[in-house]
C-alpha cells in the first residue's frame, strides 16, 4: 500500500479514529468547553454551507493549510458549519468562493457580513458531522476508467444476472451475502450481496461497469479502502483512505452516489459461484468409471476369416495325443514338432511355421510375432496393431495363448517337449503342475526313461540331448517371436535349412 | 529396406546354401536386392530362366544372353543386346544362333565403328551373313585381314572377343585352317590363355593338338 502512503499528504493530521459522534481527538476532552459568556476568539472563522459537498471541500482546503481537521457542525436548519480556529485573512474569501457564508466573531456571537447573528455557544453545541456524511451529498460523475477490481453491492437477482452474463468474460467473481443499514437517517435495513469482480490479468471490461452503474439497488465501488467502499463515480476532494479514517474501527461503510451512506452490519464468507449449465445444455449423466473405460475401448472379437491360411499348429485333446503318436512316429517332420502340454488340451506346433497336415485337432494360425494363436478360419476384428497384441493377451514370453471361439487357453512354455516324447522319452525337463493325467503320464514316462540311477561311463550328455535342447530352445524362442535367435539355435542344432527358414521369416517381420 | 532385414536375408541365404538349397538361397538373395548373386545361385541350381532374369536385372547383359542361348532362346538373347544398345552383339547372335542373316545384316547396317576391334568384328559378322547366304569368299578375306591386324587391336579383352568371333565364324563355314591362323596370330600377340583355347578347339575340331605350342613360351 505504498501508494496509499504516498497519497497521504500528512498522516498525522488525519486524526479521527473513533465515531464522528465522539468528541474529535483534536479537541482533547480535558479541555473544558468555553463558557457561553466567553467572548468568541478573535481570529475564528465560522463558514456556513447549505450544501454538504461545499462544506467538505472547504474543510479539506482548510485542513491542508492548518494541518488539522476543522470541525463541521450541522445546524438544526440543515446547514453545515465549518469552524476554523486561527483563520487566515483570505479564508473567508475562500469560503465565499466555495458557496458558503463567512461568519466572524463578534463578542459572544458570530456574525455574517449581512449581519446575521448566531450564538457561538449554540453553534458549538450543534452536533458535529462525519465527513463521510458530507461526502454523501456529492453528485456522482461519469463512470471512470477501467480498473483491475470492483466491488458491487447489489440485489441477489442482479448479482445472478451479472454472474450469468460475465462469467465467461475473463473476470473472476466472488459473492458474499451482506446486510447493510442506513447511516445518518432513519434506520432502514438493506439485505444485499457483495460481489468482488476482478479481471484476471487485465482490467474489468468497461462494458461491465457501464452496464451495472445506475441499476436500482446497485452500487459499483472502486477498489480502494476495505473499510469504506466508495462509488466509483464519486470524485472526492480528499483521498479515499483519508475519508476512510472517519469510519470507526471494526466497521465497514459504503458511500454511494445516490443511495447515501450505509454501514455493513454483516458480511458473509466470500465464495465463488458454482458453474451450472442450463437445462438444454446439461451434459449426459456421468457414467461410472468402469463404464467409461468400457465405452472408450473398442471391443476386439473373433470373426470369420474368409481367407484361411494353412494351419501352423494344432490344439489337441488328451485322446488325440495317442493318435498323433501313430501319425507322427513315421513323419519326416517328427524332429521339428513340439508339444506344449497343458491341462487337458495341448498345443502341437512345428518349427519354422511349417503347416501341420494332421487330420484331427483344432487347426491354429499364428498371429503377430510371438506366442499368440487363433483358431484357423477366424481372425481378430478390428485387427489390433502388433505391439498391442502382447498387452491385450498378456503375452509374457513364457506362455502361449490360444484364442478359439468361446474359449482361450494359456500354455506354459516350460511344458514343451519334442513330439517324439510321445513314443520314446529322453531328458526333458518340465515341471508337471496343473497338467492333465495324460500329460503327466508323458512327462512321467520321459522322466522314467532318464537313466538317473546309473552313472554312465560314456559321455555325460548324449549328442541327441544336446541337439534336442538346442531345438527345444529354438522352438521356444520362435514361439516368443525371437525368430533370428531361434534361427541361430536351429543352425547350432545342425539344421541350416530350418535356420534359413527362420531367418527368412525374421526378415519378413523386419520389413 | 532396413539394414537388419538385409542382414537376416543374407544369413538365410547362407544357411540355405549350407543346406544345399541354392534355389531358396537365390530367392533370399533376390529379395535382398542382390540380383547378381541370385543369378549365380539360380544358374548353379540349373534354373537358367531365373538366372537370365536376374542377370538382366543386375545389368549383366552378356551373362543373361548366355543363359538364354543355353536355353535355346537366341532371339530373346539378341533382344537383350538390342535393349542394351549393342546391335553388333545382337546381330552376331542372330546370324550364328538364330540363323537370321538378313535381320542381322539390318542391324549391322546401324553400326558405325571407329575402333579397330569393332570394325573387324562387324566385318566378320557381315561376312558370315554373306556366307549364310552362300558366298564364303568375303569371310575368308575378313578372317585373313583379322589375322593380319589382330595385333593392332586393343585392349586385350576386345582382342579376345575378335579372336573368339573369328574362330567361331571359321567353324561355321568349316574352315579350321582359317581358325588355326587366327589362333596363331593371337598366340603371336601373346594373348593370355590362347594356348588353352587353341588346344581345346583343336581337340574338338581336329581331333588332336599336334603342332600347337604347349605353353605360352617365354611370356
Amino acid at each position: 500500500m505504498d501508494w496509499l502512503r504516498r497519497r497521504r499528504r500528512n498522516p498525522q493530521s488525519v486524526v479521527p479514529q473513533r465515531g464522528f459522534d465522539i468528541t474529535p481527538m483534536d479537541r482533547p476532552e480535558s479541555e473544558p468547553p468555553p463558557p457561553p459568556e466567553q467572548v468568541t476568539p478573535g481570529d475564528l472563522l465560522a463558514a456556513r454551507f447549505a450544501a454538504s459537498p461545499d462544506a467538505l471541500a472547504f474543510a479539506v482546503a482548510v485542513r491542508a493549510r492548518a494541518g488539522s481537521n476543522p470541525p463541521v457542525h450541522q445546524a438544526p436548519d440543515g446547514a453545515y458549519w465549518v469552524i476554523v480556529d486561527h483563520a487566515q485573512p483570505e479564508e473567508p474569501e475562500l469560503a465565499r468562493a466555495m458557496g458558503g457564508a463567512a461568519f466572524r466573531p463578534d463578542r459572544a456571537d458570530v456574525v455574517s457580513a449581512s449581519g446575521r447573528r448566531v450564538p457561538w455557544a449554540a453553534l458549538r453545541a450543534w452536533p458535529e458531522v462525519s465527513w463521510v456524511r458530507l461526502a454523501t451529498g456529492i453528485a456522482p460523475g461519469p463512470t471512470g476508467g477501467a480498473q483491475r477490481e470492483y466491488r458491487v453491492v447489489t440485489t441477489g437477482s442482479i448479482a445472478r444476472w451479472v454472474m450469468e452474463r460475465y462469467l465467461g468474460a475473463d473476470v473472476t467473481i466472488t459473492i458474499a451475502p451482506a446486510r447493510l443499514s442506513a447511516l445518518f437517517r432513519e434506520t432502514s435495513s438493506w439485505p444485499a450481496v457483495l460481489l468482488r469482480v476482478s479481471g484476471s490479468d487485465q482490467p474489468v471490461p468497461p462494458a461491465f461497469v457501464h452496464a451495472l452503474t445506475g441499476l436500482p439497488h446497485t452500487v459499483v465501488c472502486r477498489a480502494g479502502h476495505e473499510r469504506l467502499l466508495i462509488d466509483h463515480r464519486l470524485k472526492l476532494p480528499l483521498a479515499d483512505e483519508e475519508l476512510a479514517q472517519w469510519v470507526p474501527a471494526e466497521e465497514r461503510w459504503l458511500l454511494s452516489g445516490e443511495l447515501g451512506a450505509w454501514r455493513f452490519d454483516r458480511v458473509g464468507e466470500e465464495s465463488e459461484p458454482s458453474l451450472r449449465l442450463s437445462a438444454e445444455l446439461l451434459p449426459p449423466p456421468v457414467p461410472m468409471p468402469r463404464n467409461v473405460q468400457l465405452d472408450l475401448k473398442v471391443e476386439i472379437r473373433l470373426v470369420s476369416d474368409h481367407r484361411p491360411k494353412p494351419a501352423c499348429a494344432l490344439l489337441l485333446t488328451d485322446d488325440e495325443l495317442i493318435r498323433v503318436r501313430g501319425f507322427l512316429s513315421g513323419h519326416a517332420a517328427g524332429d521339428r514338432a513340439f508339444l506344449v502340454l497343458g491341462a487337458g488340451v495341448h498345443l502341437l506346433a512345428l518349427s519354422g511355421e511349417e503347416s501341420v497336415g494332421l487330420p484331427f485337432g483344432i487347426p491354429l494360425n499364428r498371429l503377430g510375432p510371438g506366442g499368440l494363436y487363433v483358431e484357423s478360419g477366424y481372425r481378430l476384428y478390428p485387427e489390433p496393431p502388433t505391439p498391442a497384441l502382447s498387452t491385450l493377451f498378456k503375452l509374457d514370453g513364457k506362455s502361449l495363448v490360444v484364442v478359439c471361439p468361446g474359449s482361450t487357453y494359456r500354455f506354459s512354455t516350460r511344458h514343451t517337449v519334442p513330439v517324439w516324447a510321445l513314443w520314446l522319452g529322453d531328458t526333458v525337463p518340465a515341471a508337471a503342475e496343473s497338467l492333465s493325467p495324460a500329460a503327466r503320464e508323458i512327462l512321467d514316462r520321459v522322466d522314467a526313461v532318464r537313466p538317473e540311477t546309473t552313472a554312465p561311463e560314456l559321455a555325460k550328455e548324449p549328442v541327441t540331448s544336446h541337439v534336442t535342447r538346442l531345438r527345444t530352445e529354438g522352438f521356444l524362442l520362435e514361439q516368443q517371436g525371437r525368430l533370428a535367435d531361434a534361427a541361430r539355435k536351429y543352425w547350432e542344432a545342425g539344421d541350416p535349412e530350418l535356420a534359413a527358414r527362420l531367418y527368412e521369416l525374421a526378415a519378413e517381420v523386419e520389413q | 529396406m532396413t539394414e537388419g532385414r538385409l542382414h537376416l536375408l543374407d544369413r538365410a541365404a547362407l544357411c540355405y546354401e549350407q543346406a544345399g538349397l541354392p534355389l531358396k538361397a537365390a530367392r533370399c538373395r533376390e529379395r535382398a536386392g542382390e540380383p547378381a548373386a541370385a543369378a549365380r545361385l539360380y544358374r548353379a541350381a540349373g534354373d537358367l530362366t531365373q538366372a537370365a532374369r536376374c542377370y538382366e536385372r543386375a545389368g549383366d547383359t552378356a551373362q543373361a544372353a548366355q543363359c538364354l542361348l543355353s536355353l535355346g532362346r537366341p532371339e530373346e538373347a539378341a533382344n537383350l543386346w538390342l535393349a542394351a544398345r549393342n546391335p553388333l552383339e545382337a546381330a552376331w547372335i542372330l546370324v550364328v544362333d538364330a540363323r537370321r542373316p538378313r535381320r542381322a545384316r539390318d542391324l549391322l547396317a546401324e553400326v558405325n565403328p571407329t575402333r579397330l576391334g569393332v570394325v573387324l568384328r562387324r566385318r566378320i559378322a557381315l561376312a558370315l551373313c554373306a556366307a549364310a547366304e552362300g558366298s564364303v569368299q568375303p569371310l575368308v578375306d575378313a578372317l585373313v585381314e583379322t589375322e593380319r591386324r589382330l595385333a593392332d587391336v586393343s585392349p586385350t579383352s576386345e582382342r579376345a572377343r575378335v579372336e573368339r568371333w573369328a574362330v567361331q565364324a571359321a567353324d561355321e563355314v568349316g574352315r579350321p585352317d582359317l581358325a588355326a591362323q587366327v589362333f596363331a596370330a593371337s598366340y603371336r600377340c601373346g594373348q593370355r590363355g590362347v594356348v588353352e583355347r587353341w588346344r581345346a578347339w583343336a581337340v574338338s575340331a581336329l581331333g588332336g593338338t599336334a603342332g600347337i605350342p604347349d605353353a605360352e613360351e617365354g611370356r
